[in-house]
């Protein structure tokens, strides 16, 4: 809490502590929910700039990076549904959610020829997870790349903690079923198995 | 086989490390004997694995940008500050006059009505109320469809109701619904492999799930607060427009002085002053639970409280037509003159904005843009 008291004291100086410790996972979701690195990051600042105005209101009951990610999220639906007004597209349909080239697998431990399958295999799991429908792909998205626990995901999107549950659930079903389909999973387990015979 | 339905479920939480000890002791002995749910934990730490790596390392700009603008900004108190300003005046600006006139017109109609009625109507003084009232009905549903609108509304409004109480029940019964089919083969691939780093069915596997350090709680946590993050323990972060230059437009400055007393007034009563409502995550997804009266808010600011409550993310004052999405929706009072009130959750409120912004006889007012719940005052 010393941070928030001495920014609420007037050091605003003191926020930016507070900006490298969730700056990564804020920009992240945002990244994974809008598919577009400027958006991400526009949305990610003007999070950042709200928690800092509304700072007086965060009381300490909660963690502070849930509340940055709550509102990070809460921006990113308000983005989402004002572009999908003005250009009629679907919360998912971008294509820069299939761009998978940051994605890199650096193992010294694996072969070329294991480090590129890998990095296949992620790429496609990265892929099929925007080939979601909306509600399954944000409550897998805001889970894998924030880590908030069920209660807070339940407040954040306004729903029971058993539905958090049971949607995480169907979510990871249908991305299963959906890399099941294009042949990645099993030959994704065969070579996971093979390295662990390899190495163990 | 037919068992592995249920164990889905679990075995999700289970990757997440939101199981009870006695959950993950059940969950851990069917892992033991069921080769395809160990097949589906091993995908889902494949997952965890893939959303990790395709982390993105955020630009330098993010940071700089963020400081820049907070360099340049009032203090989170100061901000505080204008944020009650915003809301008294809102209130003392657009609320109270409209309610002013609508007060003045709906004491004025009737009595128009009232001197036609006596020039076109003959009927005794000595008439009783009811035979008056039966009357002024009778002329009312000829002329002027006020007040029998209301009602006819009200009766539509009852009945779509329940239509989209049951949707709603039907789209939670099929998020809770844990019928996936059964995992067989197909479905989870052939993995049969007892090697996997997840697999858990030898002894010395590990407890609680696979979890990356993504997955392990918040790592990046500064406040190290007790998760206690009750609905009411925080202002929701609902609704906030990435464009905030709207409020803006509400601060006048033709009320300094009346907002000023106002601030006086609640500077001193600062400490005592309860906050209002709780804002409830259900909320969202549940209708809102009826309310005091159509003049609430007014009267709180008459009082000399905070005006509007805390969390009121709008408020919109309708005449004319009622919207489309609000004929599905019952009020949660009328007023004695006939203002329909609504109490809506922000994503509800945010579509209605949507769908009403610039029509003749709407007004919004964007009052606290991390509120929860929004007030719709309709007049017909």
């Amino acid at each position: 809490m010393g941070i928030i008291k001495r920014v609420l004291s007037g050091e605003k100086e003191a926020f930016e502590e507070l900006v490298v410790h969730n700056q990564k996972n804020v920009y992240n979701l945002a990244l994974k929910l809008t598919c577009n690195e400027e958006d991400a990051l526009d949305i990610s600042q003007e999070a950042f700039f709200k928690a800092y105005t509304r700072l007086a209101d965060f009381r300490g009951e909660s963690k502070f990076s849930v509340w940055m990610y709550r509102l990070t999220y809460n921006l990113c639906m308000d983005f989402l549904r004002k572009k999908q007004r003005h250009n009629t597209v679907s919360l998912t349909n971008s294509d820069s959610c299939d761009d998978n080239s940051e994605i890199e697998i650096p193992d010294a431990r694996e072969s070329p020829e294991h480090a590129v399958l890998r990095r296949e295999t992620r790429n496609t799991i990265v892929e099929s997870i925007n080939e979601l429908g909306d509600i399954h792909r944000e409550i897998l998205v805001m889970r894998e790349v924030t880590g908030m626990s069920y209660d807070d995901i339940a407040a954040t999107l306004g729903i029971s903690e058993g539905t958090v549950k049971s949607r995480l659930a169907r979510a990871r079903k249908s991305l299963a079923d959906i890399l099941i389909s294009k042949g990645t999973f099993p030959d994704g387990f065969r070579l996971k198995r093979e390295e662990v015979e390899e190495h163990g | 086989m037919a068992d592995c339905t249920e164990y889905l479920e679990l075995i999700s939480a289970y990757a997440d490390g939101e199981l009870s000890d006695n959950d993950i002791r059940r969950v851990e002995a069917h892992l033991r004997i069921c080769d395809d749910c160990s097949s589906f934990l091993d995908m889902l730490g494949e997952i965890s694995g893939a959303v990790d790596d395709s982390f993105a390392e955020p630009p330098k700009a993010l940071i700089d940008g963020v400081m820049a603008r907070i360099s340049g900004s009032e203090s989170p108190q100061a901000s505080a500050k204008l944020k009650k300003f915003k809301r008294v005046n809102i209130v003392l600006t657009r609320v109270l006059p409209a309610a002013a006139c609508l007060a003045f017109l709906l004491l004025t109609i009737p009595r128009l009505f009232a001197s036609v009625r006596k020039s076109d109507v003959s009927y005794s003084m000595n008439t009783s109320a009811s035979e008056r009232d039966a009357i002024y009905n009778e002329n009312a549903d000829m002329g002027d469809n006020a007040s029998s609108s209301t009602s006819s509304n009200n009766s539509s409004m009852d009945a779509d109701r329940g239509a989209s109480d049951e949707s709603m029940a039907s789209d939670n019964s099929f998020d809770n619904d844990s019928s996936y089919g059964i995992i067989d083969d197909a479905d989870l691939g052939s993995g049969n492999n007892n090697d996997s780093p997840y697999d858990i069915r030898s002894e010395e596997g590990p407890v609680g799930g696979y979890s990356s350090s993504a997955l392990d709680g918040s790592p990046d946590a500064v406040i190290e607060a007790p998760m206690l993050l009750a609905p009411e323990s925080e202002p929701q972060a609902d609704g906030i427009a990435v464009d905030g230059s709207r409020d803006e437009q509400l601060i006048s400055t033709s009320v300094e002085e009346q907002i000023e007393e106002h601030y006086e007034q609640d500077r001193s009563d600062a400490s005592a002053s309860p906050s209002g409502i709780s804002p409830d995550p259900n909320d969202a997804v549940d209708r809102p639970e009826p309310v005091s009266g159509v003049n609430a808010e007014i009267a709180n600011a008459e009082a000399g409280g905070n005006g509007v409550r805390d969390g009121i993310y709008a408020i919109i004052t309708i005449s004319g037509d009622l919207p489309a999405m609000l004929a599905e929706s019952q009020p949660d009072s009328v007023s004695d003159d006939g203002v329909s009130f609504f109490e809506l959750p922000v994503s509800f409120a945010k579509s209605l904005i949507d769908a009403i912004s610039g029509t003749d006889g709407v007004v919004i007012d964007i009052i606290d843009d991390m509120g929860t719940r929004a007030l719709v005052y309709y007049t017909p």
